[in-house]
């Protein structure tokens, strides 16, 4: 299923970058970096606006938002978030609560509501386009062990992106929260964007099946003798106590 | 004394002080994650819900209400009231050295070997709670000591309601608690076995207390937070079907063996269960007489053969060894070599535990070997702790 939508989302973003090129629009683009190996990692996401677009997006109350759904195999962490909220991290709204420590097979996937209000971000002289950059950090997932893998994969696919204050256009339009504080609903517009990168993955180390019987085995075997063996000399102890009282 | 508890105060609060720049400037938090966790608790006290709306907390209710200061006053209240159980921790393993009838300064040495540990001095400064759990414990076993049946008995229920692990010591108290001084000599022993496990006086007392005291709390929270109180503070521990790498021996077994949807097979459940089961009764057939002792091997046991163990549960252990350090008759080489030891063990898990989770390689097979490395480590400090332990015949000094 993930594999499918990867394909089929790298097929639009292929599709996209050459109609950009032939066309030359001048489109927002999107680029996607994952940060640090095994399973702690940062997630960025950048987001780079053309002097055109940036300006329609000028208005104080004028927001972004980025829909990023995160695949079973991750998850981001709300109360972690949270604490980096106050060294000026993304304002991120969770659609459910989030399980920590469950295993993937346990695990469903999570959306995360990202807010981005334009106007905290400047223009860049030299180019005359914005930059945004959204980062957090995701944590992988154990996963079930696998009979011939070392590592599972995780594919994250690309956020989709929305506006509150461009042109309304109701066919496309979907509902979601307004802001952070989850009161409201509003009506979001979509925006297309352009993409460099491929969805991003991440391979996880998980347990090989073929260790099993001799994981088994080994760790009773050991666990069994220790034990005999603590067993063996605490009788010794007590009754070498003994033989010294009578 | 007074001098000596003063001086380790103003140390961790100067660790704690010092904790403040380290959060601020530093990507490595010094403040422990779960300090957070009871701070938000805490939270939902005062704004009137429950404290389990919080995820991942798994501690009684009592804590986040003690901590509602945090809220009220400053966020380091919490953090001062831990380093002030930690110092009386300390008080409290004089106080036993002492009635125990050792010299003064042997108990004083020993209560430093607490006070003075950077362990636990970052650990209390951190905003961890184990100095609490410590406290109790040594405070439940001085009263039993001391013959105060009675109030050992509240503290047991009290420390048994905040952490699950003292019940490992119900035997060796039961036990114990023989009502019958001239009990020592073995031919009466044989001649009386009945009397080994028939309920009497202060057996009825002790554990219709505890039990007392534990069943009020849980009646009281159960009315309050309903059933998610009984499931977090309770019975996660038990059912706790955590399948990350942590220092049990049992780790990768576990991993493998457990299945998405029924989770471990049961017979390999009580395989895992039984060494540690048998271990126990075990210490408590033959240590039941000497109760420091018997308690220190029960943490100790129930620690390293736990099917889950992090590095927190080691202070478990550790604020119990003062009390039986003084009759451990080992040299300094045998002691060093044995800390040198346990520390290598840690150190041997942590390698392949680093490259696992911070570089993504396939390192399961090192750390479970790395497990077990650990697990027949603490077996020979066991083994030597054993076998070169002679208690002390002191009159009790009362």
């Amino acid at each position: 299923m993930n594999y499918l939508q990867a394909f089929i989302l790298m097929l639009s973003v292929l599709w996209l970058s050459a109609v950009a090129e032939s066309s030359n629009i001048k489109n927002i683009e999107l680029k996607r970096t994952l940060l640090g190996h095994g399973f702690h990692r940062d997630l960025i996401t950048r987001l780079t606006l053309p002097p055109g677009i940036r300006a329609s997006l000028s208005k104080p109350q004028c927001t972004l938002l980025l829909i990023e759904t995160l695949p079973s195999g991750v998850y981001a962490d709300p109360y972690q978030l949270n604490s980096l909220k106050l060294f000026g991290g993304s304002q991120i709204l969770f659609d459910s609560p989030v399980n920590v420590e469950n295993a993937e097979f346990l695990s469903r996937s999570h959306e995360l509501y990202i807010f981005v209000n334009v106007s905290d971000h400047f223009t860049k002289d030299s180019t005359n386009h914005t930059e945004i950059d959204v980062r957090f950090p995701i944590h992988a997932r154990y996963h079930k062990p696998s009979p011939d893998k070392t590592h599972a994969t995780v594919t994250i696919l690309h956020p989709s992106l929305y506006s509150n204050c461009s042109e309304s256009d109701v066919t496309s339009s979907i509902t979601a929260p307004c802001d952070l504080s989850n009161t409201s609903i509003c009506d979001w517009v979509p925006l297309t964007y352009l993409s460099t990168s491929t969805p991003l993955t991440l391979y996880v180390p998980v347990g090989q099946e073929s260790h099993k019987p001799i994981v088994i085995l080994v760790t009773l075997l050991v666990s069994i003798t220790v034990s005999a063996l603590l067993v063996k000399v605490m009788w010794i102890s007590q009754t070498a106590k003994h033989d010294k009282h009578s | 004394m007074n001098q000596i508890y003063g001086l380790s105060f103003v140390a961790r609060v100067i660790l704690m002080l010092y904790g403040v720049w380290q959060d601020a400037h530093m990507s490595v938090k010094f403040t422990d994650v779960d300090y957070h966790v009871f701070t938000d608790a805490a939270k939902f006290v005062v704004e009137g819900e429950s404290v389990y709306k919080r995820a991942t907390y798994r501690y009684t209710p009592l804590l986040a209400w003690v901590l509602t200061l945090n809220i009220w006053v400053t966020p380091f209240i919490g953090k001062l009231i831990f380093i002030a159980f930690d110092v009386l921790t300390g008080h409290t393993i004089y106080t036993l050295l002492r009635k125990m009838g050792h010299e003064h300064h042997i108990a004083r040495n020993c209560s430093l070997f607490w006070l003075l540990n950077p362990l636990s001095a970052t650990v209390s400064s951190r905003g961890n709670a184990e100095s609490v759990m410590a406290y109790l414990v040594l405070v439940s076993l001085l009263l039993l000591v001391q013959g105060k049946t009675l109030w050992s008995a509240v503290f047991y229920g009290l420390a048994i309601h905040f952490k699950i692990y003292p019940i490992t010591f119900s035997l060796p108290i039961y036990l114990y608690l023989n009502g019958d001084a001239a009990d020592n000599k073995s031919q009466q022993r044989k001649f009386c076995f009945w009397k080994l496990l028939l309920p009497n006086r202060d057996r009825i007392l002790f554990f219709s207390i505890s039990g007392g005291i534990l069943g009020i709390l849980t009646t009281i929270f159960y009315y309050m937070y309903g059933w998610t109180f009984l499931f977090e503070t309770y019975l996660y521990h038990v059912v706790r079907g955590d399948i990350k790498h942590n220092f049990s021996p049992y780790f990768y077994l576990l991993y493998l063996t457990s299945d998405p949807t029924l989770g471990v097979p049961l017979c390999l459940r009580l395989l895992v269960f039984l060494p540690q089961v048998i271990l126990l009764v075990a210490v408590a057939l033959t240590f039941h007489r000497d109760q420091p002792m018997a308690w220190f091997l029960c943490t100790f046991i129930f620690v390293m053969a736990n099917k889950v163990c992090t590095s927190q549960y080691f202070l478990w252990y550790l604020s119990l060894l003062p009390i039986v350090l003084p009759s451990l008759h080992m040299n300094a080489t045998q002691y060093l070599s044995l800390a040198s030891l346990w520390f290598f063990g840690q150190a041997v898990w942590l390698c392949p535990a680093y490259y696992l989770e911070f570089e993504g390689y396939n390192t399961f097979m090192l750390i479970w070997l790395a497990g077990l490395l650990f697990f027949c480590i603490n077996g020979m400090i066991l083994y030597n702790v054993i076998k070169n332990y002679k208690k002390n015949n002191f009159k009790h000094i009362d």
